[in-house]
Formats: structure tokens, sequence, C-alpha cells
């Protein structure tokens, strides 16, 4: 499960290859979406790595790999283009999720194995300690039924199934639902700000028919809950990507352009730009290791909800700097700088708030009651 | 210690660094707070009349109901529909500053327009527009506004009435006449927004002499306005090796030969606002077209165009920031007040409760600097008003008698206006220069970070373009990037405020 740091550095190249090479030069046309077609291509050539889901088992075929091992990818794959980086983290938790709460049954399931017909939608951007309560699950004849709606669930305009948490006897479970079962309304794809590779839609259920093969244990929504914070690390390493990216091409930029007789990255003011950028790939790069050395451990989990609350934060501001460094130029879309800024605060709009996120931070540590 | 509070010159001890000893009177600078710096727009007291603020107050009045009520369900459909087709222009939105004659209302009465002559709403209409949608004034009707501010300080006034003439005859026949202002180019953006950055700018477009005119050749890019326009207003030097010396003005109508209109630009946002790339490939343009020829200026008057169109441009920017931290504000209120999570509205949290309120401030504070800036505007450089005698259709008949056209158009009048430009004090000019780079500077960065704070607030519900939150922030950054970097700005700022006391200094 854990890898050694000769296997990740060899799965961090392969990544890093990949995306420079199949990811990078379809970036920008791929971000029109929903004005161009989704990535599947690059889905299938993921899956066919072991990329798109590491953290499958290998008990259902798949990776076995942990999230240190999804987080090096991630951060590798988002240098050059974020969307499918958030399409591997979506499906790394989406598919360790049914595994470790499904029923056995799931096997016979409808659910292909990860690869474009394979994908999973989940709401990734609602708050995993606090799960949404628009659906209701009825217990009946040899299942559930389910009935409500959600907002925004992740990858949906593109999956087969979604990963749908509902109440039921005053709790809340997942259940997997295939999108083609009846009563099951996908809503149009939304035009996001950022992260449009890994579009979201809104799901609609009127009195579908879940069969008990598909609803996962009835302690989903805490396994749910504990494999997102075990995944922060993962995420933590994807914005920072996002900020190598831009941080590499504002550099590049600053090098070559001339405006008041020098080279622009000799002027003060694009130098302390470049630096705060490269202070936080530091601290943030410091972060993300000390998170993975500790997979496994129980330790860090507030630690890692900090990591995330202020890297994304600060990788949202970085990022805009990033385009400034480029001028007029950082403006334009084919210079792909812009696009950092809004796949940037996507993820911290998303994942760094609302605010009373960071108060989570504060009442479990008022709560453990040591500081030192 | 002691030496301080005696005012004695303190002893350089030998080996210590100089740095560390701070002087005596390091914390009393009496030259950088002056009364005249710091309550510049005090003076203003003295000048508002009850009729201004009343024609002020109706200005700011139609400008809010126009962006509300006709302009606001144009905005969202537009950015789709250019993010859908990047080709695509915002002509529904030029149709509707037509319809409501938009165009007439820059330009007073006696030039023939509907304008109140009171500028002191003018920065005011541009937070109400800009508060709806950004691009409005500072991209559809932008490269306008820029140009007509440009031609009004080379003092043509026979190109300046010709503009503007056509642009009313064409509101009024419903096919709009516009101009742009293109001054940047593919290696020069900060380069040519300063003057003393223009001598070394790497221009690619000049001009050379021609028989009865002037040929010009190059490239000018990310020019607002560029493919709505009728006729652009071209910067070029006739020596490239002096453009400082050279940098003239020419008047390029759209069907001129060798004239094209090149790329539209595929901007991050800002979508309403076109930005394009003018292509000169032996371009003629005939003497009557070239609106101010630099060589024919005494070298001492020649630095006021610049100066004083950014002077008047940036102020508007910075209202136009100052409507986009209002815009998001007003977005992200609503949000909280109508949206909860399991019972409780989001507004009803202290956490929400203290990011409105910190961008309420922003919007508040960003709103008294440019206030500020357009009082030294009006106190000094341009009236705040025309009075109603000049300003009415009696007047307009005798502004367009011939005898006052030649007096208008004649050289006599032109050399008296610029050489009481050149007689400006200093210290008036570096005021300006101050408070508009500060305006600007100053509301484009409450803008930008409003719009973060509202994504920030609103979640993945702002993030979807139909809550309006995110066009706002993608096109907040603009405003940090053109009429001048920020970066640029902060440098013009020191210059002029900060470093005008501490000869030798390098700045830029």
């Amino acid at each position: 499960m854990i890898a050694s740091s000769g296997e990740l550095k060899a799965i961090r190249e392969t990544a890093a290859r990949f995306a420079r090479g199949e990811l990078a030069p379809e970036a920008l046309e791929r971000d029109r979406f929903p004005f161009a077609e989704f990535n599947w291509r690059a889905v299938e050539s993921l899956a066919a790595l072991g990329f798109l889901a590491p953290t499958w088992p290998e008990s259902q075929g798949g990776p076995g790999l942990g999230w240190s091992v999804t987080a090096a990818i991630v951060r590798a794959v988002a240098f050059h283009d974020a969307s499918p980086a958030m399409v591997i983290f979506t499906q790394s938790l989406a598919r360790r999720l049914l595994c470790e709460a499904g029923p056995a049954t799931l096997e016979a399931a409808f659910l292909p194995p990860p690869g474009a017909a394979g994908l999973i939608a989940l709401p990734m951007y609602h708050d995993p300690d606090d799960p949404p309560d628009g659906v209701r699950a009825r217990a009946v004849d040899r299942g559930f039924e389910l009935d409500g709606g959600l907002d925004y669930l992740a990858c949906l305009p593109a999956a087969r199934a979604a990963l749908v948490p509902a109440v039921g006897d005053g709790n809340i479970r997942f259940f997997l639902v295939d999108v083609r079962s009846e009563g099951v309304a996908v809503g149009p794809p939304a035009v996001s700000l950022g992260l449009r590779g890994c579009p979201a839609a809104d799901l609609e259920l009127k009195r579908v028919q879940v069969p008990n093969s598909q609803a996962l244990a009835p302690d989903s929504a805490a396994i749910h809950a504990e494999l997102a914070n075990q995944g922060r690390v993962a995420l933590c390493a994807l914005v920072l990507g996002v900020l190598e990216g831009c941080f590499a091409t504002a550099v590049e930029y600053s090098r070559e352009r001339f405006q008041a007789r020098k080279k622009i990255v000799e002027h003060d003011m694009i130098r302390r730009m470049l630096a705060e950028m490269k202070a936080w790939i530091d601290v943030g790069g410091l972060g993300v290791e000390r998170l993975m050395a500790a997979e496994g451990e129980k330790a860090f989990l507030t630690e890692a909800l900090s990591l995330q609350e202020l890297l994304t934060k600060a990788v949202s501001r970085a990022t805009a700097d990033g385009v400034q460094v480029l001028g007029g130029y950082g403006y334009m879309k084919e210079y792909g700088q812009e696009k950092r800024m809004r796949d940037a605060k996507q993820l911290q709009a998303v994942f760094g708030g609302p605010r009373e996120r960071l108060s989570r931070v504060i009442e479990k540590a008022l709560a453990e009651g040591c500081f030192f | 210690m002691s030496e301080a509070s005696s005012g004695r010159e303190a002893e350089i001890i030998p080996g210590a660094s100089t740095w560390s000893r701070p002087r005596p009177d390091a914390w009393d600078d009496p030259r950088l707070f002056s009364f005249d710096d710091q309550f510049a727009g005090l003076a203003a007291l003295g000048l508002v009349k009850k009729r201004a603020l009343r024609a002020a107050r109706q200005d700011v009045g139609f400008m809010r109901d126009f962006a509300r009520t006709h302009l606001r369900p144009l905005v969202l459909r537009t950015d789709l529909a250019i993010q859908e087709n990047p080709s695509r222009l915002a002509s529904e939105m030029l149709d509707l500053a037509v319809r409501h004659r938009l165009l007439s209302r820059m330009a007073p009465r006696f030039l023939g327009g509907e304008s109140s002559g009171v500028l002191w709403s003018l920065n005011p209409c541009a937070e109400e527009s800009a508060a709806v949608e950004p691009a409005f004034q500072t991209g559809v009707l932008g490269g306008h506004g820029l140009g007509l501010a440009a031609l009004l300080f080379t003092y043509n006034f026979r190109a300046l009435d010709w503009v503007v003439e056509k642009s009313l005859a064409g509101e009024a026949s419903g096919r709009p006449f516009l101009i742009d202002m293109a001054i940047t180019e593919p290696g020069a953006g900060t380069d040519v927004e300063e003057n003393e950055l223009l001598p070394h700018a790497r221009l690619m477009t000049s001009a050379k002499n021609a028989s009865h005119g002037a040929i010009l050749n190059g490239r000018k890019c990310f020019i607002t306005g560029a493919h709505l326009a009728s006729c652009h207003l071209v910067a070029a030097p006739f020596d490239l090796r002096d453009p400082a010396g050279t940098m003239s003005i020419f008047l390029v109508p759209g069907d001129s030969k060798g004239f094209s209109l090149g790329r539209l630009e595929n901007k991050m946002g800002h979508k309403a606002g076109p930005a394009g790339e003018l292509i000169f490939d032996d371009c003629f343009v005939p003497e009557e077209n070239i609106v101010l020829d630099a060589r024919a200026i005494p070298s001492d008057r020649r630095d006021w165009l610049v100066e004083m169109v950014l002077g008047l441009t940036r102020i508007v920017v910075g209202a136009v920031g100052t409507g986009v931290a209002r815009g998001a504000f007003e977005i992200a209120l609503s949000f909280a007040k109508n949206a909860g999570w399991k019972g409780r509205t989001i507004i009803s949290r202290q956490w929400a409760q203290e990011v409105l309120t910190d961008m309420l401030m922003e919007v508040y504070k960003a709103r008294a600097v440019y206030l500020e800036a357009t009082q030294v505007l009006l106190t000094k450089f341009i009236p705040g008003e025309t009075p109603r005698l000049l300003n009415n259709h009696w007047a307009a008949r005798v502004y367009r008698h011939r005898w006052s056209r030649k007096i208008r158009y004649s050289r006599g009048l032109r050399r008296l206006l610029m050489w009481k430009e050149s007689r400006r004090p200093l210290a008036e000019r570096q005021r300006l220069r101050f408070y508009s780079s500060l305006a600007k500077v100053a509301g484009s960065d409450a803008g930008l970070e409003n719009c973060h704070r509202a994504l920030e607030l609103m979640g993945r519900v702002g993030l979807r373009h139909e809550a309006g939150a995110e066009k706002l922030f993608r096109d907040a950054k603009l405003i940090q990037i053109f009429e001048g970097t920020n970066q640029l700005n902060r440098l013009n700022m020191f210059k002029n405020f900060i470093a005008r006391d501490i000869p030798g200094l390098e700045t830029f």
C-alpha cells in the first residue's frame, strides 16, 4: 500500500511524462467544456496506466496504492492541467469508498472498472464532515427508494454511476446509483470558473429504486469522511502542482520580457511576486511530504485540514500574481496562465471555504485539549 | 539617545552603519504631508453648487436605473455566448447603449450632446455601470471614451468636432460610430504608459513622411474596442530612435487602404469589451488626419498629453474597480440572505457577517479614494461643471457657427492652450499623477479582493456561471493590468509624491 521512495519517484516521473506529452497539448481546448468535449481519451489512458484510481484495491484488480502515491501523481499532473488531476482525485476517493464501505455483492454490479465507461460521480464539493441531506432513502422490498436532489456532483456529466448520500432512519448513508436508472435526472453540465475538465452537474432522484447490493454500509458516511480526511494530502499536492506550473510559466516569461530597460525578472516587484510563489511551493511541499510520510497514521488530520485551508488560499492569490507577472498576456487564454488562476480559485472556493471549516480546526483542538 | 533629543547631528561612529541610526527628524517630514497634498479635495468645497449636485444625482440615478433594468439582463448571456464563440462581439450591448443614447450623454450640449455638463457624476456613474457589467464602461464604450479624452487634450478641435458629430449622428441613425485609442504594442505595454520609459520602448509602429500626409507601418495589440470602432486613433512616432520626441497621433478610418483589423483576443473575462489587433501596412494618413504632430510642438510642451489622458482615465478605472468591488458585495449579500444550510441562513453566521462587512469596507475605502482624486481633477484641471449659459442648444448653435469654428481650429488657440499646459506648476501635475494612480490601484485591488471573498463565501454556488460572481472575478483581474499595471502605477505614485523631494533618487 505504502510505496517506497524509489517507487514513488518512478511513478511521479511517469505521471509527469504522461501529463506533459498527452495532457498539456490539449489542456486549453478541453478547458472549454461544455463547449468542447470531455476528455474521454485522457481518462482511458490514465486508467491504462493505473493512474485513474490508484487507491483501487488489488483485491478488485486495481493498483492498490495509497494516498501518498495518489498525491504524487496528481501533483505531477496538475502542473500541466488541474482538471484530469481532479478526475483522478475524485475517482480515487469514489473507488476507495466503494471498496471499504460497499457490500461484497458490488462485484456483480453494473459498474465497469475505472475507465471512461466507469466514472463515478460524487458530491466532492460538499464538506465531507457535514454531508448534504437533500436525498431521502426509504426502505422498500429488497432495497431502497431514493427521492430528492443534490447539487454540483463532480464528474456527473461524464459518469456512469453516482455515490449519493441519503437520509434514512435519522442516519446518512451512501448509495451507488446507476445514472441510467429510471427516475434519475442529470442536469445540464454546470459552467464553472475552473476545473472545467472535471465537470459537475446537479442530480435529481424521483423514487429511484436501488437494490440492497448498491446500498453501502450504514456507517458509510463516516467512512467517507475518514477517507476524505486521508485524501487531503492529495488535494494539497494537487493545489501545489497548479502553483508549480504557474511559477514555471511566470519565471520563463519574466526572463524574456523586456520593459523599463531590463528583463522584468530583474525588477524587484516581479521578483517579490515570484519569491512568494516559490516560498509557498517550498512550504506547501514540506507540508505535503510530512503528510505523505505520516500516511496510515491517525495523526495530522487537523494539520492536513489547516494545510489545505492555508495552501488553497495562498495559491488562489499567488496564481493571480502569476497572471500579473505576464501582464496583458497573462489575461489571454492562449498563454495558459489565467487557467491556473481559475483552477486555483475553484479549488479554494470548494475546498478552502467557507470559514466554518476553519472553525472545525479550532473545535478539534479545543476538544483534544493539548496544544504542545 | 541624548544626541537625538538635543537635535544635533548625530556623530557617526566609525564602522557602524549609518542606516541603523535614525535621523532625528525621520518622522517629521512636512513636505510629504502638506495640506494641499492631503486635503486636495477640500478645495472642492468652494465649487459645488446646488444645481450641480442636483444634476449629479440625476445622472447617477439614470445610470443606476439603466444598468439594473436594461443592462443586467444581457450580462451573463453575453459572457456565456462569447465563451462559446470567442469571435463574437457584444453587439447587443452596443445597440443598447445607442438605443438609450449613452454616446450623446458623453458629450455636453454645446457639442450637440445630451450631457448635463456636470463632471462630478462621471466617476460615480462609472461605478454604477461597473457594478453590473465592468466591461460596459471600459470595454464596449471604453475605447471611445479613451479616444475622446485623448482627442480633447491634443487640442485639435477640428478632429474632436468631427468625431463627436459623427458619433452623435451615428447614434441618431442607429449605426454607431465609435473610435478607439491604439497605444499598446506587442513589445511595449508598460513602456508606453509612462513618459520616462518611452525613450527605451521597443516599438514597432512608426510613421514616415509622405506627400500631403504620412505613412504608418506596424502593429498595435490589445486595443479596447478595436472591432467595434469605425475609426482608430493611433499613436506612433516619426522616429523610432526618438519616440518621446516624435510620438504623434493619427486618425485612421477603418476603411483606409493599408489598414486591417487583426486578431480578436480570447480573454479570461471582460468578454463584452473586445480587445483587438490593428495592422498597418503602408497605410497612408492624409495631412488633415494627423491629429497631433509632435515635431511641431516645442519640446518643453510635449508631455502633457499622456499625463492628462491617464490623469483622467485612471480615475475612471478606479471607479470601475470600485464598482466591481460593490457588485461582488451585492452578489455575496444576496446569496448570504437567501442561502442556508440545514436550517440556518448563511447571513446569520458571524463569520459571514465579518466577511460581508470587510467587503463593504473595501467598497467605501476605494470610493473615498476615487472621489478625492476626482476632486483633485475637477478643482485644477477640468471644470467640474459647464456653466448653464454655455451648455444649452443656443450655445450649440454658436459653437457650430463658422466664426467660432475658425477660432477653435486656429493655430493660435492651440498654441495658447499648450502654452497654458506647459505653465502648469509641477506640484499640481505631480498631484494629479499621484491621485489618479492611487485611485486606479485602490479601486482595482478592492475589486479583485472582494471577488476573492465573494467566491470564498459562496463556495460551489458562486463558482457557477449563473450566480454572476465568478464572472466578476474573471473581469476584476484585468483592471489591475490595463491603464498601466498596478506595479507601474505604484512606481508612478512613489515618484510623484515620495521621491519628488529626494533629488537623484532613481525610479523606473
